[in-house]
C-alpha cells in the first residue's frame, strides 16, 4: 500500500516536472506560428550565461516611448509596450502603459526611469527578448557581425534586425538578420 | 566497540553474556567506512553527471533542428525520472542510491528548463528561474527522502531571496520564509530520528549558513535597521535550540551553535561601530502605500525574532548555571538590538546603541570566559577572548585613546589568553607543573 501511494505520488511529480517545460514549449511554438512579426532594430554584446550558454546580447534602437501614467513610477515597474509596424517596415512602440491594451499587439516590458529634458514625458524601456543563444563557437564571431552591421553608418545598417512573433502578452525572438540574412546563414556564408 | 568487546572479556570488564547483549543491541557492524565511501561517491557522481550536464546543456547544437534539440532537451529529465523511479522501486531503503538519484534528479530538473529557454530564446529571468526549478525539486526531498536535494533546495531558495526584485516580479522576497518552511518538516524527521547524524547536520550548516544570507535579503522591502533585529533574534534563538535540543560532542556536529555563536558575534561587532545605525530614521513609517504590505511584514519578523529570542533566553536563565552564563549573554544580544534600534529612531541617539553594543560584545565576550573557566571547556573560553581581542582591535582603530591605554589594553587581553590556556589545561591534566 505505501509503495502504491509513494509511486503514485511519484506518478504526479515526474508529470508536473516534464509539464512545465511542455508549458513553455507549447506557448512558444503557438507564439511563433500565430504570432505578427515585427522586425525590431537592433544593437549587441556578447556575455555567457552559466545555465544556458552564450548568447549575443541585444540592444534596440528604440528604447525610449511615450509614457502613459504615473510620472513618479519605482524604477524597474513592469509596463506593456504598444507596437505596430512603421513607414519603413520595422516595428515602432508608439506608447508605454501601465496595463495592457485591450485591442492591438503588444509587448510586456520593464520601465526603466521617466525621460527628462527633451525627453520629458517619455519612458526608458527594455525589451524582453534581450538575448540571442548561439552556438558556443559561433557567439563570438556573431557578435563582431551584429556590432559591425548595426553601426548606423554602416551599409547594411537597414537590414540588421531581431524577428519576433507578438501573441497575446508572449513574444518569442525568432530570428537575428545581420544584413538581412540569417545570423546562421550569414556566418556561414562569411566565414574566413 | 566491537573490537575492544573480546579484550574487554578477556580482563574481566565485561562477562561473556554482557558482551553477548551488547551484540545483539547494536546488531552486527554493518562497514561504516564503506557505506560512507558508497554514499560519497554516489553523490558525487550524482553532482558530477548533473553537472556535466548542465555543460552541455550550455553548449548548442546549432547544427540540429529544433524539434530534435527538444527532445534532446528532455534526455537528462527523462533519465532522471526513470533512475528515481528505478530506486523508489527498487532501493527505497539504500541511502547511497536515493542521495546520488535525488542529486541527480535536482539537478536535471534546471538543466532542461535551462535547455528549453535556450532553444526556444527565452530570455526570461534568474529569479523565476531558480523558483520554477527548486519548486519541481521539492518533491524529491520527500519521495528519496534525500539531505543532499534538501541542501540543494536551500541554496536554490537563497539564490532566489538574492534574484528577486518585488517592482519587478511583483513578488515579496519575504516568500523566502515559507519557502525555506516548506523542507523544514523533511529536515525534523532527520532531527527526530538523529540530530548527530551526517542527514540532519550537512542540511543544518547550509540551512544555518543560508539562513544568514537570505534573511538580510528578504527583508529589502522593510525599514532600514529592521535587520539589526531580526540577525540579532535568528542567531540568538539559533544558538540557543542548538544548545538545548542538539548537544554534541563535535563541532561538524553543531551547525546550529557554532554559526549562532559566530554570527552573533560579527554582527554585535558591526554594531559596535556608528555606521549601522545612522541611517536608521522613525521617518521611514511615511513610505507606507503602495508596498505596505512588505513594510509591515519585515517589520513584524524584525520585532517578532528578537521578542521569541529573548524569551527563550530568559526562561533559560532561571535554571542557567555559571558554566551556562554564555546563553544568558547570548539573549541580551536581541534585546541590546531593540533597545538601540529604538534609541536610533525614536531620538537619533545612535551613539547610545553604539555604545550599548560595546559594552555588550565586552560582556559576551567576558560571559563566554567565564563560562568556558568554569565549565573547564578551552573551545568556549578562547571565543570569549576572541571576542574581547576582536572589539579591542575595532577600537583601536577607531577610537581615541592613547597608545599606552591601548598598549596596556593588549598585554591584558594577551596575558589572558595565555593565563587562562595554561589553567584549563593543568585543571585536564594535559600539562604537568
Amino acid at each position: 500500500m505505501r509503495t502504491r501511494l509513494i509511486l503514485l505520488a511519484f506518478a504526479v511529480v515526474a508529470i508536473g516536472q516534464v509539464a512545465v517545460p511542455i508549458g513553455m514549449i507549447r506557448q512558444r511554438e503557438q507564439t511563433l506560428q500565430c504570432g505578427r512579426a515585427y522586425k525590431f532594430k537592433t544593437a549587441p554584446i556578447d556575455p555567457s550565461d552559466p545555465f544556458r550558454g552564450r548568447y549575443v546580447w541585444l540592444n534596440f534602437e528604440q528604447h525610449c516611448a511615450p509614457w502613459e501614467g504615473d510620472k513618479n513610477f519605482p524604477p524597474g515597474r513592469p509596463a506593456y509596450a504598444w507596437v505596430e509596424v512603421g513607414p519603413d517596415g520595422y516595428a515602432v512602440v508608439h506608447k508605454v502603459t501601465p496595463a495592457p491594451p485591450v485591442t492591438g499587439d503588444f509587448v510586456k516590458v520593464m520601465a526603466v526611469y521617466p525621460g527628462w529634458g527633451t525627453n520629458a514625458g517619455n519612458v526608458q524601456f527594455t525589451l524582453p527578448f534581450n538575448r540571442f543563444y548561439l552556438e558556443e563557437s559561433k557567439a563570438p564571431a556573431a557578435e563582431r557581425a551584429y556590432w559591425k552591421h548595426s553601426n548606423r553608418r554602416g551599409p547594411t545598417y537597414q537590414n540588421t534586425y531581431a524577428l519576433v512573433r507578438v501573441r497575446g502578452d508572449d513574444a518569442a525572438l525568432e530570428e537575428l538578420y545581420i544584413a538581412g540574412k540569417p545570423i546562421r546563414e550569414f556566418l556561414r556564408e562569411t566565414k574566413p | 566497540m566491537y573490537e575492544q568487546l573480546p579484550g574487554l572479556v578477556r580482563d574481566g570488564t565485561l562477562t561473556a553474556e554482557t558482551a553477548e547483549r551488547l551484540r545483539k543491541r547494536y546488531g552486527q557492524p554493518t562497514g561504516s567506512g564503506k557505506r560512507w565511501a558508497i554514499l560519497i561517491f554516489g553523490v558525487l557522481g550524482g553532482v558530477l553527471i548533473g553537472a556535466g550536464v548542465i555543460l552541455l546543456v550550455a553548449h548548442n547544437w546549432d547544427d540540429l533542428s529544433r524539434s530534435a534539440r527538444t527532445a534532446l532537451a528532455f534526455a537528462p529529465l527523462g533519465s532522471a525520472l526513470l533512475l528515481g523511479g528505478w530506486v523508489l522501486a527498487r532501493r527505497r531503503e539504500n541511502l547511497p542510491w536515493c542521495e546520488g538519484a535525488a542529486t541527480y534528479w535536482v539537478l536535471t530538473i534546471g538543466a532542461t528548463i535551462s535547455l528549453v529557454a535556450q532553444i526556444y530564446q527565452i530570455s526570461g529571468d534568474t529569479a523565476r528561474f531558480f523558483l520554477t526549478w527548486i519548486l519541481l525539486g521539492l518533491p524529491v526531498v520527500y519521495l528519496l527522502r534525500s539531505s543532499v536535494a534538501a541542501c540543494l533546495y536551500f541554496i536554490g531558495a537563497t539564490t532566489w531571496v538574492g534574484c528577486i526584485n518585488y517592482l519587478q516580479h511583483g513578488i515579496s522576497p519575504l516568500w523566502y520564509w515559507p519557502l525555506l518552511v516548506l523542507a523544514v518538516p523533511r529536515l525534523a524527521q532527520e532531527w527526530r530520528s538523529d540530530c548527530l547524524s551526517w542527514q540532519a547536520t550537512l542540511p543544518g550548516w547550509v540551512l544555518a549558513v543560508c539562513l544568514c544570507i537570505g534573511a538580510g535579503l528578504s527583508l529589502a522591502g522593510a525599514m532600514r535597521g529592521a535587520w539589526i533585529g531580526a540577525y540579532t533574534g535568528m542567531l540568538a534563538i539559533m544558538y540557543l535550540a542548538g544548545m538545548r535540543w542538539c548537544k554534541a560532542p563535535s563541532v561538524w556536529q553543531r551547525p546550529w551553535q557554532t554559526v549562532g555563536a559566530l554570527g552573533l558575534g560579527v554582527v554585535a561587532l558591526l554594531l559596535t561601530y556608528y555606521w549601522p545605525w545612522e541611517h536608521v530614521h522613525a521617518t521611514d513609517w511615511t513610505r507606507l502605500g503602495s508596498h505596505s504590505g512588505a513594510l509591515i511584514t519585515g517589520n513584524l519578523l524584525a520585532a517578532v525574532l528578537p521578542g521569541v529570542a529573548v524569551v527563550i533566553a530568559g526562561w533559560e536563565a532561571r535554571q542557567a548555571k555559571w558554566a551556562e552564563l554564555d546563553r544568558v549573554m547570548v539573549g541580551f544580544g536581541p534585546l541590546c538590538g531593540v533597545v538601540g534600534y529604538a534609541l536610533a529612531t525614536n531620538r537619533n541617539c545612535g551613539v547610545f546603541a553604539q555604545a550599548i553594543f560595546n559594552v555588550y560584545l565586552l560582556a559576551l565576550g567576558l560571559g563566554a570566559v567565564i563560562a568556558g573557566i568554569r565549565g573547564n571547556k578551552l573551545g568556549r573560553m578562547n571565543v570569549g577572548l576572541l571576542a574581547l581581542s576582536a572589539l579591542l582591535i575595532a577600537r583601536f582603530f577607531d577610537g581615541d585613546w592613547s597608545f599606552l591605554a591601548r598598549g596596556v589594553a593588549f598585554i591584558l587581553v594577551g596575558a589572558g589568553f595565555l593565563i587562562t590556556n595554561v589553567v584549563i589545561l593543568r585543571r585536564k591534566g594535559a600539562v604537568t607543573a
